[in-house]
């Protein structure tokens, strides 16, 4: 029998001394960081941000706080042995002050759809059904349901008491995600960590807030994960060479096949049990039907992006696209029928339709003011940069031998969806988010080129600069609307006396969308002040007045016109009219014949048409 | 986390279950209430269920950890809202329990699934499991041991020496394959994958499928593919096709690796079968 060697030699203990001293101290200063970002916030006047946003109102110290942040993350992450708790807590505590701040610096809830989710979950919470009737949300109200379940749980009255913390939650899940992509694709410490440092600070979109959208992201990215982890071939032993036969040209396949053939090279990944993968497999159809249950879109992006992989002999599982498929359409053969059967049009309107859809995702919405013009193009950059990286480093890879074929897959799989639809003017948008995980991991290879070499210091100090480049971006692009999408308690105690003064079934007209519909969802009807841009830019308070006479409800019941601050910013922000068009038009209809104040305070007025003049027209 | 610590997950998760749900039913307002809740919603059950699967990779089980929770509770939500039985606090009620049930299947004996069935009803006492504890030999793999079917799998396992449960068991008669967590001389030879685990010490020569170990062995090995865990210490001659020594593993020995497996052509074993010792490093 051979000696058993010890596990410790002797120079360990030293050595784990200074080790932990280093980990004792990386921890110490991200404590300290969080007290200067908890008393630079103390600073901030929410109510002087501009049409910069956020940034126009942070002080220096807010900055250094997340410089501290950026300073241990990036020491542990270059350090000769990484040190994932280091890592991981400083990478937390930039989550919570990049996605965090708003809710220590604003009284009320952020973010005008929250309110609306909020009041579907209410809606479900108090009548146990749903209606597909009332809206869209419910034909896929998964996520409004759950949101149900867990304020009967908690015993708390609205999700409005911690929808804030739903960005900081989510992005520390998705971060969760992209780390196991990026571990099963690559194998290696630096480029998880990095991948993950440059999804949040590249996380511009701002759709992590309390909505469908945001946790089915989080499910994709998990089934994502499942997938490379369970089914990918350099985790499974039994993968064949793949041989690509539906590639017509012989050349083209044989050169494909070689550049597959170097995917995900340098992954170690021990296999998994057949018991395990199918246990798995059973989770990845459990988060499929939650996902189709609860969102409309991110169904088909599975879709896209298990076709691709499969396409391409990336999985195992070549069954999983028909899966995915069948999930989708049992769920809008059976649930969803109500809302496809009225709006085929506005479904399938969009399809092939490229050069419209893009359209309407880019320069439709390219208007404001100035100040919200730069924003916008800071998006832009922001988007075109962190695609540009993940291509320099696919490019990169590849002059190493490596070609990243599936993560470039996972990134590309997406944007299909584009010619499919315009969702709203959105698409391009949700494109981004899906093709976000991938491309950070890309753009993280772009410094890590050769993953089994030590770091170079070019490459770590550009992997440094890029991304403090992107953090500065990531302020503007992230928080560039900050003037519209905070609250003040004016204007939820507005919101709150018009649901007193208003009976049910009320008109509430609008000049833009304001906080409302968070409880009793179906006590009002909203609807938008026809012509208003016009109606604006001459201060004309009578046509406004007539508008509402015409659309009085048969009923007989009252109308309303609400005008809040956010209204007055969204206004000043996005249509191109002077600054204080809103306020103008206020101060006519206070003097227009028809109208009364009923409510007024600092940041809302409430006007009821007058019974006199009203009525069925 | 320590064994010891990790073993206690599951109860704690269950106890906290049923306490979520017992204040479901109730009126009270508190954050602790919220709290609790909040841990049960987001985390009890997936927690409980990634025990079973034992992936070694703690971001992705973490992440699917909260995914499955918040699954669960929106299937049950949505069967009560579409069967128009909408009553969550009975929902969490019959959450907490399937929660309490995978977690106690994480302490039950060994059993056939015979008994394991009179076990649930009470009918028959807990009886002594058939290796039992403080007893640490790896009883059946003493000398030649040929594909035992009641050790777990390498992502699954519960150890020999002391009870294991009955999902394990389940798992054994899936996956075949051997799991040592006690001292044991002697010699293993199967066509399985054998697991040393944090607490076996082997002194034996071993022949499988593939080998993982994370305690020790002292002995020549042979097999397609050998994983040293952190941790890890193998002393002996090593003959395999692939080879993966984590940060922190130790071998000591010589070391024959063939140009290629001749039953595994997959891109990945071709490419690792040139790849020296490596550090898997996240």
């Amino acid at each position: 029998m051979h000696p058993l060697p010890e596990p410790r030699p002797a120079i360990r203990p030293l050595r784990g001394q200074l080790a932990a001293a280093r980990v004792a101290i990386a921890l110490l200063v991200v404590a300290g960081a969080m007290v200067i970002w908890q008393l630079a916030l103390s600073d901030v006047d929410v109510l002087q941000v501009t049409d910069l946003g956020l940034a126009s109102v942070l002080p220096a110290s807010w900055y250094v706080a997340v410089g501290l942040l950026a300073a241990v993350f990036f020491n542990a992450l270059f350090a000769s042995r990484p040190n994932p708790l280091v890592m991981s807590v400083s990478l937390a505590a930039v989550i919570l002050v990049l996605y965090g701040s708003t809710h220590f610096v604003e009284q009320e809830p952020h973010f005008l759809v929250t309110y609306r989710h909020a009041g579907i979950a209410d809606f479900i919470l108090h009548t146990g059904t749903v209606d597909p009737t009332l809206d869209a949300y419910f034909s896929w109200p998964g996520f409004f349901i759950l949101s149900a379940f867990i304020l009967r749980i908690t015993g708390e009255a609205s999700l409005l008491n911690f929808s804030d913390w739903a960005p900081v939650v989510l992005n520390a899940l998705y971060v969760l995600c992209v780390l196991s992509i990026a571990k099963s694709l690559t194998g290696n410490t630096r480029v998880a960590w990095l991948a993950a440092w440059l999804f949040v600070v590249a996380d511009w979109i701002g759709q992590d807030y309390y909505s469908p959208q945001g946790f089915n992201l989080f499910l994709y990215l998990a089934a994502v994960a499942i997938v490379l982890r369970a089914f990918h071939v350099a985790s499974s032993a039994s993968s064949g060479r793949p041989n690509l036969r539906w590639l017509p040209v012989g050349a083209i396949r044989r050169r494909a096949v070689a550049l597959l053939e170097t995917d995900a090279g340098d992954a170690q990944l021990a296999a998994l049990s057949r018991n395990v993968r199918v246990a798995l497999l059973a989770a990845l159809v459990v988060l499929l039907a939650v996902s189709n249950a609860s969102h409309q879109l991110t169904p088909f992006a599975f879709v896209a992006a298990f076709f691709a992989l499969v396409l391409f002999e990336r999985i195992s599982l070549r069954g999983l696209p028909l899966i995915a498929v069948a999930v989708s359409a049992a769920w809008i053969s059976f649930f969803a029928v109500g809302y496809w059967s009225g709006h085929l049009s506005d479904i399938v309107g969009g399809l092939g339709s490229l050069g419209s859809n893009v359209g309407q995702n880019v320069s439709g919405r390219i208007a404001g003011s100035p100040e919200h013009l730069l924003v916008l193009r800071m998006r832009i950059l922001m988007t075109v940069a962190i695609w540009l990286l993940a291509g320099l480093g696919v490019i990169r890879r590849l002059r190493r031998g490596r070609a990243d074929a599936t993560l470039t897959l996972l990134a590309v799989a997406p944007f299909p969806l584009v010619a499919a639809q315009p969702y709203g003017g959105e698409m391009m948008l949700r494109v981004y988010l899906f093709a976000l995980a991938p491309m950070a991991v890309l753009a993280a290879l772009l410094y890590f080129p050769d993953v089994t070499q030590p770091v170079k210091v070019w490459n770590a100090g550009a992997a440094i600069i890029s991304s403090l480049l992107l953090f500065a971006g990531f302020l503007f692009a992230r928080y560039g609307n900050e003037r519209v999408d905070y609250y003040t308690p004016d204007e939820t105690a507005g919101i709150a006396a018009m649901y007193n003064l208003a009976p049910d079934g009320s008109l509430l007209y609008q000049v833009s969308a304001a906080p409302a519909q968070y409880k009793d969802y179906t006590k009002f009807q909203f609807m938008d002040i026809p012509n208003v841009v016009q109606d604006l830019q001459n201060d004309d308070a009578a046509a406004v007045v007539a508008s509402m006479q015409q659309l009085a409800p048969a009923s007989g019941a009252p109308s309303y016109l609400l005008v809040t601050r956010s209204q007055k910013a969204q206004v000043d922000m996005f249509s191109g009219l002077s600054a204080g068009s809103l306020d103008r038009l206020q101060i006519a209809l206070e003097r227009a014949p028809g109208l009364e104040t009923v409510f007024k305070n600092g940041d809302t007025e409430l006007f009821e048409l007058a019974p006199t003049s009203g009525g069925s027209a | 986390m320590s064994s010891r610590m990790s073993s206690l997950v599951p109860a704690a998760l269950a106890a906290l279950s049923l306490v979520a749900a017992v204040s479901a039913f109730s009126d009270m307002q508190s954050p602790a209430r919220v709290g609790v809740a909040m841990l049960f919603l987001f985390l009890a059950p997936g927690v409980v269920l990634m025990q079973y699967f034992e992936l070694d990779d703690l971001a992705l089980s973490a992440g699917l950890a909260v995914a499955v929770s918040l699954s669960a509770d929106m299937v049950i939500g949505g069967v009560m809202v579409y069967t128009h039985l909408w009553a969550p606090q009975y929902g969490a009620a019959v959450l907490a329990g399937l929660t309490a049930v995978l977690a106690a299947g994480r302490y039950l004996p060994e059993m056939r699934p015979r008994e394991h069935a009179f076990a649930v009803m009470g009918l028959l006492q807990r009886r002594e499991a058939r290796f039992g504890r403080g007893r640490p030999t790896a009883h059946g793999l003493s000398g030649a041991a040929e594909a035992p079917r009641r050790t777990p799998s390498p992502e699954g396992p519960e150890p020999v020496g002391r009870p294991v449960s009955a999902a394990a068991a389940w798992q054994q008669a899936v996956a075949a394959q051997v799991f040592i967590d006690a001292e044991m001389t002697g010699e293993v030879r199967t066509t399985s994958d054998v697991v040393i685990g944090p607490n076996g010490v082997v002194n034996a020569r071993v022949e499988g499928a593939r080998v993982s170990v994370r305690g020790r062995l002292n002995g020549n090995v042979r097999c397609e593919a050998l994983h040293v865990h952190e941790h890890g210490i193998v002393t002996g001659d090593i003959d395999t096709d692939r080879l993966i020594v984590e940060d922190g593993g130790q071998i000591d020995g010589s070391c024959t690796m063939p140009r290629q497996m001749a039953d595994s052509p997959s891109p990945n074993a071709r490419r690792e079968d040139v790849a020296a010792p490596t550090a898997q490093e996240v």
